[in-house]
């Protein structure tokens, strides 16, 4: 049996949840999730996949769904 | 632990050793050593509390490159030890490049496989050097006894794991009070390196016995899970 692996990314709406919750600084999110503001950056710029657990607080502190946060988007060839 | 206390017990660390080095000996500077693994081995004790998981992470991975620099470091000290200097590389050398490799194996085998089939391998693996070793010195004596009866405990751990943990631990502990006051005695001097060597030679079945007992001990609790423990019919 063959496993294939297609090369997916994940994208991310923070900065829009952001925006849409009255300019939210990265500050502020960073303590309603118990971070630190740098892993905010990581994150909106893609450098850094928090893990679910994360993605969860994240989703909660800005009143949204891990799905609508987060998606799974496939890579061009 | 949060970085804050870390940091007190790096300067506590520092102040001991310079009081150390005023009080007795300024070979106890030798202590400073330790202190970049400091950091590393208390968060395997307590993770830090005031770092988020990203941090952590990059914690990690300069963990991780500090141990690949070290074995480029490794490779051209061996290197140079064999094609300039043209002789055998000495023992530390040879110490510092099993260890990592020894204490990596053992974790991905635990993590991939479960503790008691490491536990086995370990037990097995050592047996099967220290006989390799013992009857290629001298044939048929003493040493390889001790390499038989490691195997001969980690076999009877495969029906048994108690037991054949516990005898492993006992040959461990026996042969750890019959190596170290000898090896000590033997020295010449270099107590250090004869105490790591015996202290490094029964640490393998030890493992191994406390392994198979743990698991073993791990395996008869009820296992739960979403519906509770499933062996109760009642």
């Amino acid at each position: 049996m063959y496993i294939t692996f297609r090369l997916m990314s994940i994208e991310n709406r923070v900065r829009y949840f952001r925006f849409m919750r009255g300019e939210l600084s990265q500050a502020d999110l960073a303590g309603k999730a118990g971070v630190s503001r740098q892993t905010i950056v990581a994150i909106e710029k893609g450098n850094y996949n928090p893990s679910v657990e994360l993605a969860l607080r994240l989703a909660r502190s800005l009143a949204t769904t891990v799905e609508d946060l987060f998606a799974l988007v496939e890579d061009a060839p | 632990m949060t970085n804050r206390t870390l940091n007190i017990i790096r300067g506590a660390w520092i102040a001991a050793t310079a009081l150390l080095a005023a009080a007795w000996n300024g070979d106890a500077w030798v202590l400073l050593i330790v202190l970049p693994a400091l950091g590393p081995i208390l968060r395997e004790v307590a993770p830090a509390s005031d770092i988020d998981e990203r941090q952590r992470l990059l914690d990690y991975r300069a963990s991780h490159y500090a141990l690949i620099v070290t074995y480029v470091l490794l490779f051209v000290l061996f290197a140079r030890s064999w094609f300039q200097l043209k002789h055998e590389p000495p023992i530390e050398l040879w110490l510092l490049l099993v260890a990592p490799l020894v204490v990596r194996t053992v974790i991905s085998v635990a993590q991939g496989f479960g503790v008691r089939k490491m536990a086995l391998i370990l037990g097995f693996v050592c047996g099967a050097v220290w006989l390799a070793f013992s009857t290629a010195e001298h044939p048929l004596s003493p040493e390889s006894a001790v390499g038989l009866s490691i195997i001969a405990f980690t076999a009877l751990g495969i029906r048994w794991p108690r037991l054949g943990g516990a005898l492993l631990a006992l040959d461990a502990v026996a042969f750890a009070i019959f190596l170290i006051p000898k090896g000590v005695q033997n020295s010449h001097g270099d107590w250090v390196g004869v105490l790591v060597m015996t202290l490094a030679l029964p640490l393998p079945p030890l493992l191994a016995g406390l392994g198979l007992i743990g698991s073993s001990v791990r395996a008869a609790k009820p296992t739960q899970d979403e519906f509770g423990d499933l062996r109760r019919t009642t």
